[in-house]
Order: structure tokens, then sequence, then C-alpha cells
């Protein structure tokens, strides 16, 4: 076999003592098709970043082509042939397409006032590859999303790399769109290796030769599609799976409360997006008082916009519907739903740097005429550990007790309907069991809760119905005895594509 | 020895510096906080503090009655300078060169009037009459008013250190600026709590130039002066940091009268050497606290 084009030897990076990638290593030949895959926080952009030179590794060799890189700066290796695409699309948008492609193009003098005809023939034939050729003189700002993509492929391409690296390349776009991405990656060159990012598994698979699964950091296994999509870790991992045999169906959520009951939260047709791409096209759910409703799906599926546009973080698009007891919340400010009754317990617990305990617990005050559902007292005496800890700051503590001061805080606010954000993430099982009963607790006592969740084992644990959240709309909604039932159902919408056409 | 052996120019200059640096931090907390707050690079800052003086020698009658008024008129003063420059730099949110450009022209603006309305000849403010004199430190005259001075910045201090700090107030505050999307959906008044820093920001600014006009009186180029020195602590300090500013603004006080009396000519250097060392070691730009 010959020589790889690249090779990292023991990569690490360090931010702080958390490692986000942790003694990588990885060879890459030329004409690979490479993905990398793993859940959100496993390293994957940090490692594209690596290897770009956007970033340095703080241990580990970089090997390109012959030459030890890890101390290049990113232009030099840029100008070695390595060149990359970002999450968002990264255009100057006053110039035109075919400008855009220009700039990428090797070659040319800063100073020269004319064009060479090698160089725009060069760029054409970038645009050509990527069949954008007919918008070469539209401005990029009049372009659609996924045809920005493709000109950042295009812009990468023109720089005739040897190695290309791709973040994200199918984020935001239609499925058309990335069937036809696929096919032009795969139709590139096969002197380029290809080196990609992508939460998509259809599309990796349709992509790769090579599969690399990265789990905080660390390597988790390298193969080809079809054997990283049945390798246990990887299903384990990525996908949170459930384990139906595993299950017990006697916790306190299998009680089922009535479900004639009108919705606390009622969302209709919710629709957001990021930077111009949908994410979410017409979401509705109801989320009921004494029922917890989970909402899963894939990394990327947009559980986390979906929970913030709900709480006013995120903006929603025209259409949106979102009311809590029958008062439309749609155009108000996050402050007014907290105050109305929307509590967020966000993703990655979002607590005030910098504030002790004691004060995260005063700063929350429930709306006058709301009777207050809990106090400050109520709270220690159901999470006792933040008690001891009433001076400490968020990062002198736990995860689990980071976890329990966030719902802490969102509860002080006397919250009619209660949104969790991936609330096990980063917990260990026991804590995670800890939140299971607490959450199963607070609907008993009447609370309306809304759960988007990654882990699968724990949805079907404590929710009494849940949703799957596919391409921006929900493909299942169903009470969780049913999915108990035929676990099947489940992992028809959410498990990885078993590659096999059908 | 003894109190004797301890007081000597030295010290006596390095006591001048303790009120120029308490001087400087009362004036830095407000912009440290407006910027780590509200998010606004407040250029008309100094202007404030020139307003105050002005206050003071327009006012001051040499009594206790004339600093009383003024005080009174520099707490109204600040806050509507306060508010409106709030007003004025709601419509340019998240545009930090334009509010830039918008403060440096009020700053100009009010410059300009200063100059009309009370001449660009430099004007002494006396202190009231009952700290007019000076006493004896181990045989070294020194003004009792700016150890009067120092006293009262030095409860400010206190005070601001411990609104900001211990209190449900300056949580609040503090909650904003760690981060704003996440307070507002706790249910604070994220617009609220901004408007009030920067009406907080400008009592603080015009009372010290109230308190200050003694010290350091009012003049045309006083308010770039105040501002440029106020920048620097706030910068060398940590943005929103108040604890930071006041190390700074103490730090920056020395090197202006002790600097200047040891090293002349080189105090400007050493001012912004120490600038350098301190941007460069301090690796966490902002709050004490935040996790890595």
């Amino acid at each position: 076999m010959s020589a790889p084009l690249l090779r990292l030897d023991t990569v690490s990076r360090a931010y702080g003592a958390r490692r986000a990638v942790d003694e990588v290593s990885l060879d890459l030949h030329p004409g690979a098709r490479h993905a990398l895959i793993g859940p959100n926080g496993a390293g994957k952009s940090t490692l594209l970043h690596l290897i770009a030179g956007t970033l340095r590794p703080t241990s580990g060799r970089i090997h390109y082509a012959g030459h030890d890189i890890h101390r290049w700066p990113a232009h030099r290796r840029a100008r070695a042939g390595i060149a990359r695409t970002w999450q968002h699309p990264a255009l100057a948008r006053p110039l035109t397409v075919a400008q855009n492609v220009l700039l990428a193009v090797p070659g040319q003098h800063v100073a020269a006032l004319r064009l060479r005809p090698r160089a725009s023939a060069a760029a054409l034939d970038a645009l050509d590859q990527v069949g954008l050729a007919e918008h070469a003189q539209w401005p990029t700002s009049q372009l659609s999303y996924g045809d920005q993509r493709r000109l950042e492929v295009a812009v990468a391409l023109a720089a005739q790399p040897r190695l290309l690296l791709l973040d994200e390349p199918s984020a935001g776009l239609a499925t058309t769109e990335v069937t036809r991405l696929a096919e032009l990656i795969r139709a590139l060159p096969t002197d380029i290796a290809v080196l990609l990012v992508d939460h998509n598994l259809d599309f990796v698979t349709a992509v790769a030769d090579t599969v690399t699964v990265l789990h905080h950091g660390q390597h988790l296994t390298t193969g080809t599609p079809s054997d990283v999509r049945t390798h246990p870790d990887v299903r384990r991992v990525y996908l949170a799976e459930a384990d139906p045999t595993k299950h017990v169906p006697t916790t306190p959520g299998a009680t089922d409360p009535p479900a004639a009951a009108p919705p606390v939260l009622r969302v209709r047709n919710l629709r957001a997006g990021h930077h111009g791409a949908p994410v979410l096209t017409g979401v509705t759910l109801n989320v009921r008082a004494g029922r917890v409703s989970a909402v899963v799906g894939r990394n990327g599926a947009g559980k986390t916009t979906l929970i913030n546009t709900i709480a006013g973080l995120h903006p929603a698009l025209s259409g949106t519907e979102i009311a809590l007891n029958d008062r439309l919340m749609t155009g108000l400010s996050a402050r007014r739903r907290c105050r109305a009754g929307i509590g967020l317990v966000p993703q990655g617990r979002r607590l005030f740097a910098g504030l002790t305990v004691a004060e995260h617990l005063a700063l929350p005050r429930p709306h006058p005429g709301r009777p207050r559902t809990i106090t400050a007292r109520q709270i220690l005496d159901l999470f006792p550990a933040l008690g001891e800890r009433r001076h400490h700051r968020p990062h002198q503590l736990s995860g689990g007790e980071q976890q329990m001061l966030a719902l802490a805080r969102a509860l002080l606010a006397g919250p009619q309907v209660l949104l969790l954000d991936e609330p096990s993430e980063g917990l260990a099982p026991a804590i995670v069991g800890q939140l299971a009963a607490i959450i199963t607790g607070l609907a008993a006592t009447g609370s309306a809760v809304l759960l988007a969740e990654q882990n699968l084992a724990l949805a079907l644990d404590i929710a009494h119905d849940v949703a799957v959240l596919d391409r921006g709309t929900i493909a299942l909604h169903a009470p969780t005895a049913d999915l108990r039932a035929d676990p099947t159902r489940l992992q028809d919408v959410l498990a990885v594509p078993t590659g096999s056409p059908r | 020895m003894g109190l004797s052996g301890l007081v000597n120019p030295y010290t006596i200059t390095a006591l001048d510096g303790v009120a120029y640096g308490l001087l400087l931090f009362v004036i830095a907390a407000g912009l440290t906080l407006i910027f780590g707050v509200a998010g606004v690079f407040s250029m008309a800052h100094g202007t404030l503090y020139l307003a105050g003086a002005y206050l003071a020698w327009h006012l001051g009658d040499g009594g206790w009655a004339g600093l009383g008024l003024a005080l009174a008129a520099a707490v109204l003063i600040g806050a509507v300078g306060g508010a409106g420059l709030a007003a004025a730099v709601r419509p340019l949110t998240e545009r930090p060169l334009d509010q830039v450009l918008a403060t440096l022209g009020v700053a100009y603006i009010a410059a300009d009037q200063f100059s009309t309305v009370f001449g660009a000849e430099p004007r002494s403010v006396d202190p009231p009459r009952a700290l007019a004199g000076s006493v004896s430190l181990g045989g070294y005259q020194y003004p009792v008013y700016r150890l009067g001075f120092v006293a009262v910045a030095a409860l400010i201090v206190v005070l601001l250190i411990w609104l900001v700090e211990r209190s449900r107030t300056g949580a609040i505050v503090r909650a904003v600026v760690a981060d704003p999307d996440m307070a507002a959906a706790t249910g604070l008044r994220t617009r609220t709590t901004r408007a009030a820093v920067l009406v907080g920001g400008g009592i603080l600014a015009v009372t010290a130039g109230v308190l200050g006009a003694p010290v350091i009186g009012p003049a045309p180029g006083v308010d770039t002066t105040i501002l440029v020195y106020s920048l620097i602590v706030c910068v060398v300090g940590g943005l929103g940091s108040i604890r930071g500013a006041l190390l700074a603004a103490l730090g920056v006080g020395q090197i202006l009268t002790l600097g200047v009396a040891l090293v002349p000519g080189a105090a400007a250097f050493v001012l912004a050497a120490a600038m350098l060392i301190a941007l460069t070691i301090r690796h966490r730009p902002s709050l004490a606290g935040r996790p890595e």
C-alpha cells in the first residue's frame, strides 16, 4: 500500500483540563473518502481545525505528504494543498460567485491588474465541477443556502487541493441537495483525499469508504460504514440507544394520567432555521399537565432549536404558533415567556459564571399573579446536595450538581411547563437515575414537562409519550407504552440507516 | 523611627497616588460595568466627569451647602446623562464601532459647549472651607480635603463592591453579564438592567467630578485625559470586573504620581509597560470565576 497522505500520530488538543481531542491516530491515503462521526462535543470539528492549522495540537504529530506539519500555520498548510470548508458557509458576500472562487486560485499576483486567463479558466472549471457554472456572475448573497455550500466546495477545489476537509457539508441541505452533494464528492478526482465531518448518516454512508467514530475526543473505532453501523459501542454512544431487554417498566412514569386534559403547551407548525437554512419545518405537539412528553432524534435533528424556539431564545419563522394555556406566546420575549410560565433547563445548563449557588437561587421570582409553586427551602429539600454548596460557583460543582442547579433555577420561577434540553448529557448513570426520579416526581405533582433527549433509554423510562424529530418535523408520535411493546417502530425512524438500498 | 520613618516624600506622593487611584476607580467602575453589562463603549464618560467638575466650580461657595447642592445636581445630571446615553445607543445595539462614534460625537459636542459656557481657561475649585487647610503628617503638610476624599472614595468602593458582589441587584447585573439570553429566560429584565447600569455609571462619574474637582480641576481636555485613564483601568482590570478595576486604578494612580516622582520622563513608558504585562499574563479576559 502507498504511504499515507495524512497521518495523525496520537494528536491531542486540550482546553484547560478538558481534552477535546484525546490521542487520536488516523491514516488517510490519496483518494480516500473518509468520514468522522460522533455525538456533539466528540471533537470532530476540533480535529478538522487541527489538520487545517486553525488550531495547534497540544501534543502529537501531524504528517502530511512526508512533512511534519503540526507547527505550520494555516496558510502554509493551505498552500501545501489542504483545503477546507466551514460549518457555516464562509464566503465573501459582496463578490460574485466567480470572484469568490478566483480568490482561491493559486499562482496569482496580488498586485496584478488583470486576471490571467488561466486563472479564470481554473475558476470556471471548479464551478463546473459543482454545477454552478451558469451562476458564475451572480452575487453570492443571492445563492440559495444549498448553492452556497456547493460554492464553498468549489472555492476549496479551486485551490487544487490534495486533501479536502469538509465540516458538516450536508447541514441545512434538503434531501435532494444532499444527494447531489454526495454525487459531487464521489465524483471528485481520485487523487484528492476527502475527510468530512457530518451528522447525516445517510449522507456519510453514501459518500465514505471509511468511517471513524469519535467519542469524548477519543477514537472509538474505524471501519467501513457497515462495520461501524453494527459496532455495539457505536450504537450505544452515537444514538444512546435503548436496550429494550434492560427496560424496567415499573417506574412511576409508567402510570398513565389521563391524556384527555387540555394541553398546557400547544405548539403548531413551528418553523425555525439557522443562517437561512431551515432546521424545523412545521413541528406540532402538545404537552399536558402531569405528563412528560419526550422529543428524541438524531444529532442535529433540531431538538435544541425546538426547545430554544419555544423558550423564546431562537427566532421562530412566520406561521409558528406557540400557546401556553391558550395564551399566545409567539412574539413575546424570553423574559415574558418565563413570567408566563415557561421554564427552561437549557442544553449545557448555562449557569451564570461567577454567581454562587445561593445567588442563582435568589434570581428567579415567579410572576405575582401566580401562586408560587415552590420556595427556595423546598428546592433545597428536593436537591439536598445544593444546600451544602450554597457558596460554590458553577465551575466548582460536579456535572450532576450543575444540572440540579439549572433545574432548581427553572423551578423557582414557578413554571407551568418545564422544557428540559438533554438533562442527562455528561452525567453518570447513577445521577441520571436520580434525575429521572426527580422529573417523574415533578410530573406527578402536576407539572407539564417537555424533554428533549439523546438518551433514548431515559426518554422511554420517564416519558408518557415520545415524539421523534426527523428532517425538521415530527416523524412519529406515540404513547411510550406502544413503543415499548414494539421497539422496532422507533428503530425504523431513529436507527443508523441499514445502508442496503431500499 | 515609627511614624516619622514611614513618612517621607515618597510615601506622601504615594498617598496622592491612592487619592488619584480611588478617583479613577469611582469613574472607571461605572465604565467597566457599562461595558460589561450593557455592552456599550461609552466615549462620553470623561465628559460626565468634566460636567461634575464644572458643576462643583459653578455651585461651590466654599461651604457645605454648595457642595451638597452640587452633589444633588450631580445625581440628577448623572441620571439624565446616563439615561440619555442609554436612549442614544439603543438603536446601535450590537454595533460597537457605531456606539464609539456616537458617544465620541456626544463628547465633542459637550466639550465645545463647556468651552463656550465656562471659558477655555482652567478653573480651580476650592474645597469647602472646613476642609480647606492642611494637616501635618510626620512633618509634612498634607491637604485635609485630599484625606477626606480618600475616606469618602474608600466608602464608595466598599459600597460598590458590596452592591455588585453581595446584593441580589449585583447578582442580577452579573447574571446579565454572564449570559443575557439565559438571564431573560430566567425572568430577569435585561433591558432595564442595562439602562440602570448606564444611569448608575453616569451618577458615579458626575459625582466623582464634583468630589474630585479640587484634585483634578475642570479645564478643557480633562474629559479626554480622564477617559483615557479610565479606559486603561477598565482594560487592565478586565472589562466588567469591579475588583480588577480597583486594583488597576490603584496601580495607575501610583504610576501617575509615585512613578512620575521616581522616574520622571519614564512614567508614561512604565504605564504602557504595566498595561502590556497585565494584559499578557492575564489570560482570562473578563469575569473572575468563569470556568475554562
